[in-house]
């Protein structure tokens, strides 16, 4: 083809160009390895010296021309994009993301933090023994504190719907030799009637740490550094003495209420404080009850109820939205 | 438990503001359940402590914190005498039991024990009757007063109740004793339920005159049982349900006779009987380290020593061994832990520093199972599903391997899921409440059944997707997930009207219209490919599409593999479109072509795709 022939092509090609992909496309076309160009200059071999001398020059000049004009229009191009008006403020068109559930969001929260400490995730059956739920934490049949837990049966009294993640506790210790560092996240049953605060079923996030001297000054440090998780660096907190079978010494952490930051209202009943978690040294009986001797090893416990910290998060007023199957995501 | 500050100031001397002794009381473990209202401050007391359900046990209490000295009640010194008032038929029940025979003239009761009794909340009967709920409340041993004049023969007889005796109550009711219940009676009817509550046959009232009382302390476990078994709570059973001390009922007896000889002046004690089924107390032997290592902290062993005598305990000590001598009201310390936590909660909990474990944290024993329900959960999301966490109780339907519950919270809640989708599915109702189109939401739980003896709770994730969403998409999403979790060869094959989703003979799960089911641990044990993420080299691929006609109902899974299978250079067959003629459908296939493959093989090729349907 003829080098005036092939200018015209491109001028025409070029004015059809609107576009960087198009740019780049006419550039591939002509300027490209297999390009028009190149493949003209490989034909000049065949030619006499003498059309040689006239055709070489002639395909350079259309070289430089053809990169020059592309060149140009991609500037003006640009230019054009710059000028051209862009409403930035235009709403956007938002694509649905799914969601997690807000209790496995608190749930991966906590176990993150835990994490850092050392502790892995223990887990453990729903259905439950007797033994495992109650006798092993130092909870004979007939103790007083056992009516804390109504229980839901399956084969009264030996089978049961687990009352708490302690259960998994006694597992654990069961089956493994400390040191032991685990947190148990648990779905746990319970035969109360429902209302807004109480549903069938409820989380508990629970804690526990065994090895050689393991005391009431560690278990205070990670129930302060819990709470500061939860609530904030400059929650004030308050660890007292209290009563649960499973451990002695026993202790629970209060939180200075966020509501009337202590004055007291109805949210902490007028004391001014919340309970957050329950915990203590794992109880002598509980220990050698799972095999593990008390005069070596000792560990403490934690509990915490989930469910009240996630709706207060989540501003959810009815604990049944949690788990009967009604929320509704936006 | 109630506590009017004006009956706890009785038995110690204290200034100090009713805030402050709440704030005490919190921190040593007895929580203020309310605040201090018409002078009576409200205690969630500690659930091990029977003793501290007493007036004079929370001055005890009190004044081992603040060092305030405690004023002991007076009482008398009365010793058994030959008269027998008593007949104990179920020894191994009763740990101890006084009978007083008493000659009285019932009258109103003196001023300073209607005030407190009022103040605490028991209404005021005569001077018998309130006396006896005065003992209680101040030293926390229930007692209970019998006219003579309605007993059959002067003499009480504890024993096992007969199975479906009847028993009419205090309140009025009428109840059907068990064989497990133990009663006082007299040779002729039931006259109350053993640490319980008493009938309504045997009552005092202004015209008695000469009484049997009683204090008495039982097996624990059996008073619990009564209580649960009759749902009746008293201010006796809550007491009498705990461990309470077998030396109390005689500390009581004398309070008792102490108080009516000081105030009646027709008093006269005639009799009075002690039955005793209980061991002495052992000395406890402590080990000064036990403080240090389970506590964490370093007390000088004076002030140890010190707190300790507060608390009314009796040191011996031995270098780092000693031997305490615990007072007899305190039946909850049994071992080295319960000293600690008593130093530690008098020394004040407050005061124990704050310090991190220090020791290396053992290996990881996260489950598998476990990072792969996260896994999935992240997978899920990102794919636009929510995620929904549903109780998992359901109405029974009678299928054999479902777990029934033998005490449910109502009909409609009686077993456990035997599929998640059982109650996932109620969710999805919300949504279209809302008018929401093309919901999808899943749940990672936990389905149970029962086979032959065991009890099975299966780990599976769950997705669901309402009716505006084609099987295509549905089964897209199945795959992408599987995709993301490195597992690539599988299939669907039909299976009693569902798709089961194998791996060999791996079951990974199942798909049907509208959902999903994969089971976690098969997914755990599954073959996982090699990471494919990534476009290498521009490849020059060749892609044909071919239209295979087949049959309305034939599956189109097993024809794809067919067609992978005619050659190795077949890198990718899909799907693009099925049209339904009558009782056949063509379906045409995108046939992706691996780029090493020479055009001159393609006719050979496509001629064998084509023959497929007939083969």
């Amino acid at each position: 083809m003829k080098v005036n022939e092939l200018k015209l092509r491109f001028s025409e090609q070029l004015k059809q160009t609107k576009s960087k992909q198009g740019f780049d496309a006419l550039y591939l076309e002509y300027l490209g390895k297999k390009g028009v160009i190149n493949r003209a200059l490989k034909t000049l071999p065949q030619l006499s010296d003498e059309q040689r001398r006239i055709d070489g020059p002639k395909i350079n000049a259309l070289k430089n021309h053809i990169a020059k004009e592309i060149s140009e229009q991609r500037r003006n191009l640009e230019e054009q994009h710059k000028n051209e008006w862009l409403d930035y403020t235009v709403p956007g068109q938002r694509i649905r993301t799914g969601h997690y559930h807000p209790t496995t969001i608190m749930i991966n929260a906590l176990n993150n933090f835990f994490r850092y400490y050392g502790y892995s995730i223990a887990e453990g059956p729903e259905i439950e023994t007797d033994e495992f739920n109650f006798e092993k934490l130092n909870l004979p049949k007939d103790h007083p504190a056992r009516d804390l837990q109504d229980t839901l049966y399956i084969r009264e009294p030996e089978i049961l719907l687990r009352t708490h993640s302690s259960s998994v506790e006694t597992r654990v210790m069961s089956s493994q030799k400390p040191p032991i560092r685990v947190v148990v996240p648990g779905k746990c049953y319970r035969n109360e009637s429902v209302n807004k605060t109480n549903g069938a079923i409820f989380y508990q996030y629970e804690g526990l740490a065994i090895d050689k001297e393991v005391n009431m000054t560690n278990l205070k440090f990670t129930l302060e550094a819990m709470a500061k998780f939860l609530y904030g660096e400059n929650i004030e907190t308050r660890f007292r003495c209290k009563y649960y079978p499973q451990v002695e010494p026993g202790a629970g952490l209060d939180i200075k209420c966020t509501f009337c930051k202590g004055r007291g209202c109805s949210v902490c009943k007028q004391r001014g404080w919340i309970e957050l978690l329950g915990s203590g040294m794992v109880h002598p009986n509980a220990l050698e009850s799972c095999g593990i001797n008390h005069k070596i090893y000792s560990g403490f416990a934690f509990g915490i109820g989930l469910d009240r910290i996630v709706m207060t998060k989540f501003n959810i007023a009815d604990i049944r939205s949690l788990y009967g199957g009604v929320l509704v995501y936006k | 438990m109630k506590l009017p500050l004006l009956w706890l100031k009785d038995y110690i001397r204290t200034s100090r503001p009713d805030r402050e002794i709440a704030d005490i009381f919190t921190s040593i473990g007895h929580m203020m359940d309310e605040p201090v209202k018409g002078g009576v401050l409200s205690l969630e007391v500690r659930q091990n402590r029977a003793d501290c359900l007493s007036i004079l046990g929370l001055a005890r209490e009190l004044s081992a914190v603040t060092g305030e000295k405690v004023i002991e009640p007076e009482a008398s010194d009365q010793r058994s005498t030959q008269e027998k008032l008593l007949v104990v038929e179920s020894k191994n029940k009763v740990k101890r039991f006084y009978a007083l025979h008493i000659k009285a003239n019932t009258q109103g009761p003196p001023r300073f024990i209607k005030e407190r009794l009022e103040l605490y909340g028991i209404p005021s009967i005569n001077n018998i009757v309130d006396t006896t709920n005065f003992v209680m409340v101040e030293l926390g041993q229930p007692m209970h007063a019998f006219d003579v004049r309605k007993l059959a023969e002067g003499k009480l007889i504890v024993r096992d109740a007969k199975n479906r005796e009847e028993f009419s109550t205090l309140l009025g009711t009428t109840i059907y004793l068990s064989d497990d219940d133990l009663v006082i009676s007299d040779s002729k009817k039931v006259l109350g339920l053993a640490g319980v509550i008493g009938g309504n046959s045997s009552g005092v009232d202004f015209n008695s005159s000469e009484f049997i009382i009683e204090a008495a302390n039982y097996d624990q476990a059996s008073i619990r049982r009564s209580s649960r078994r009759h749902n009746i709570r008293t201010e006796a059973s809550t007491r009498l349900e705990k461990f309470l001390s077998p030396k109390l009922p005689g500390i009581a007896m004398n309070r008792f006779i102490q108080i009516l000889t000081e105030n009646d002046v027709g008093f006269t004690a005639l009799g009075l009987e002690d039955f005793a089924n209980c061991k002495e107390k052992e000395p406890l032997k402590f080990n000064t380290t036990e403080l240090k290592r389970l506590g964490g902290m370093d007390i000088k062993p004076e002030q140890v020593a010190n707190i300790l005598e507060r608390l009314g305990i009796k040191v011996k000590a031995n270098s780092d061994r000693w031997e305490l001598d615990i007072p007899y009201y305190r039946t909850d310390i049994k071992c080295e832990e319960d000293i600690v936590e008593e130093i530690l909660r008098i020394h004040g909990y407050e005061n124990i520093p704050s310090i991190p474990l220090n020791t290396a944290p053992p290996k990881e024993s996260t489950s598998p199972e476990y990072k792969m329900e996260d896994k999935i959960r992240d997978l899920f999301v990102s794919m636009g599903f929510d995620e929904h966490i549903t109780e998992p109780l359901v109405k029974s339907s009678l299928k054999e391997n479902e777990i029934l519950l033998e005490n449910p919270l109502n009909k409609d809640a009686d077993s456990l899921r035997t599929e998640v989708t059982q109650t996932l599915r109620n969710a999805l109702t919300a949504y279209a409440k809302h008018k929401i189109r093309g919901a999808k939401i899943f749940e990672v739980g936990k389905q149970y059944s029962k086979m032959g003896g065991n009890f099975l709770e299966e780990r599976v994730a769950s997705a669901l997707v309402d009716e505006s969403i084609p099987y295509r998409e549905l089964k897209g999403y199945l795959e992408t997930l599987l995709n993301n979790l490195s597992i690539a060869d599988y299939n669907v094959n039909p299976k009693n009207s569902e798709g089961a989703i194998m791996q060999g003979n791996l079951t990974l799960g199942k798909i049907k219209r509208g959902n999903f089911t994969l089971y976690i641990g098969a997914l755990v044990k599954a073959n996982k490919a090699a990471p494919d993420t990534f476009r290498t080299a521009v490849k020059n691929e060749i892609i044909e599409d071919v239209t295979l006609e087949i049959g309305v109902t034939d599956y189109v899974g097993p024809i794809i593999d067919k067609i992978r299978n005619v050659s190795s250079l077949i890198s990718k067959v899909e799907m693009t479109n099925s049209i339904i003629k009558g009782n056949e459908k063509a379906v045409t296939f995108k046939v992706t072509y691996k780029g090493s493959i020479a055009r001159k093989d393609l006719p050979q090729i496509r001629g064998k795709i084509k023959r497929l349907p007939n083969r």
